[in-house]
């Protein structure tokens, strides 16, 4: 798949969390875009829409990062999940890789990072 | 990076009110150190002498250097070592006091020689002597005012200033803290970290002031307050309070800590059923309200250890990355 081509949701309920990790996404070819402000939208989008690939923080309100990626595994075991985790939450990142999340990603975001992560998933320009 | 302390010495010392503080603190940026309070500074002049050369410069328009080297109180030599030496930041904030007629060099001089006494502030540190300087500022900054203060809470302001410094900038005093029972806030987010014990932080501030703020973090430049500035607070409290957590776990494998997501207290009567401390970190922007409420669980292990700096929580975070490479 290309990866403009791909959909991509990002689960963040920092505004400018999620803008920063768009942008970059954006830079290296995507297109696609589904934003949720905490776990349970995320969960609902990941429902209605079959993403192809998402990005989600652990700290969120309502439902976290960890209480999503279960929900979304129960529901769809090949979900490819990458966990994008702020300094300070290693117990949860953990706990997030063991629920089967694929990968993850540091905060502050680096884009190489990103772009290797996409890669290895989709197809470039 | 000592400006930040000199300041609340100052205060401390009952030498400025905290107004004249902030009005030195918003001005000295407009302002250079002159040869003279350099000299001063360097023990090459007294106090004295510096106003003398000064008086003289209100007859005649030439420059500090020139006369001061023809009455033979310096040398070319040290005239120009004067002025190719890195000098403490907190001379600037010193010399506007001065320039404001808040007190005279002569108690400018006092000032600095008592400052560097009682915190053993040399001229030449390395790094590791200014970390622990730093842990003696933060302590002292305390017992001004409070007693008894838990050792994380020292350890997380400790924290804090270096990473004001890292982020932010440090153009920054701290004022004296309070311990408060109540406050109203303005624009403010909150964090709870939680685990062997629990503390909520409060970042409070005007919109000005979290427009200038968030400016500076994400190096954007923000003209008004809106969701992205309000959001970068909130990055930079998550930041904040994220290596805190890393220094106590590594510090002390006992204690684990989790993370609640920022809130926003906006326009909001603070009621403080624990013990809460207010101080107050001024920039030239604004005032930046730290709000700090502890509580601690019967249990609780608290940590009481050597204090990491960020860059060796960042480091050791790598190390946990690594870890965590391998797993997934």
């Amino acid at each position: 798949m290309k990866l403009e081509d791909a959909k991509i949701l990002i689960g963040d309920d920092s505004i400018l969390a999620r803008k920063q990790l768009k942008d970059i996404i954006l830079s290296i070819g995507g297109t696609h875009f589904l934003e949720a402000s905490n776990g349970q939208e995320a969960i609902d989008l990941y429902a209605a829409n079959s993403p192809d690939i998402v990005f989600l923080d652990i700290v969120m309100p309502v439902v976290d990062g960890n209480g999503a990626i279960a929900e979304i595994m129960k529901n769809d075991p090949a979900a490819d999940i990458v966990v994008v985790s702020s300094i300070g939450t290693q117990l949860q990142l953990k706990q997030a890789i063991q629920l089967g999340a694929k990968d993850f990603v540091q905060k502050p975001l680096n884009r190489n990072q990103i772009e290797s992560i996409l890669k290895t998933r989709f197809e470039g320009r | 990076m000592y400006s930040q302390f000199f300041g609340n010495y100052l205060l401390s010392k009952q030498a400025v009110t905290t107004d004249q503080l902030v009005h030195a603190i918003q001005e000295q940026h407009t302002k250079h150190l002159r040869l003279g309070t350099l000299a001063m500074h360097a023990g090459l002049l007294t106090a004295l002498q510096v106003d003398n050369v000064v008086i003289r410069q209100t007859h005649e328009d030439r420059l500090f250097g020139e006369i001061a080297i023809e009455e033979g109180l310096l040398t070319e030599e040290q005239v120009e070592e004067l002025l190719n030496t890195q000098t403490p930041d907190y001379l600037l904030i010193g010399q506007t006091l001065v320039d404001d007629g808040v007190f005279t060099n002569t108690d400018l001089d006092k000032y600095i020689k008592s400052y560097q006494k009682e915190n053993e502030i040399s001229q030449l540190e390395s790094d590791k002597e200014q970390q622990e300087n730093l842990d003696a500022l933060v302590r002292n900054l305390f017992l001004i005012t409070l007693e008894n203060v838990p050792e994380y809470v020292l350890q997380y302001l400790n924290l804090l200033f270096n990473n004001l410094l890292r982020f932010i900038g440090e153009d920054f005093t701290p004022l004296n803290p309070s311990i408060v029972s109540e406050f109203v806030t303005g624009r403010c987010s909150s964090q709870v970290v939680k685990g062997d014990f629990q503390l909520t932080s409060y970042f409070d501030m005007t919109e000005d002031a979290a427009v200038a703020f968030a400016s500076r973090y994400v190096n954007d430049s923000f003209t008004e307050y809106d969701e992205y500035v309000q959001a970068s607070v909130e990055d930079f409290l998550n930041l904040h309070n994220g290596l805190f957590n890393v220094n106590i776990s590594n510090n002390n494998s006992e204690v684990s800590l989790q993370l609640d997501p920022p809130v926003s207290m906006d326009n909001t009567m603070i009621s403080c059923s624990t013990e809460t401390i207010l101080l107050p970190i001024i920039y030239p922007f604004g005032i930046i309200n730290l709000l700090i409420s502890i509580s601690e669980s019967e249990n609780s292990v608290l940590p009481e250890t050597k204090n990491l700096n960020s860059l060796e929580s960042l480091n050791n975070l790598e190390a946990l990355m690594n870890d965590l490479e391998k797993m997934s």
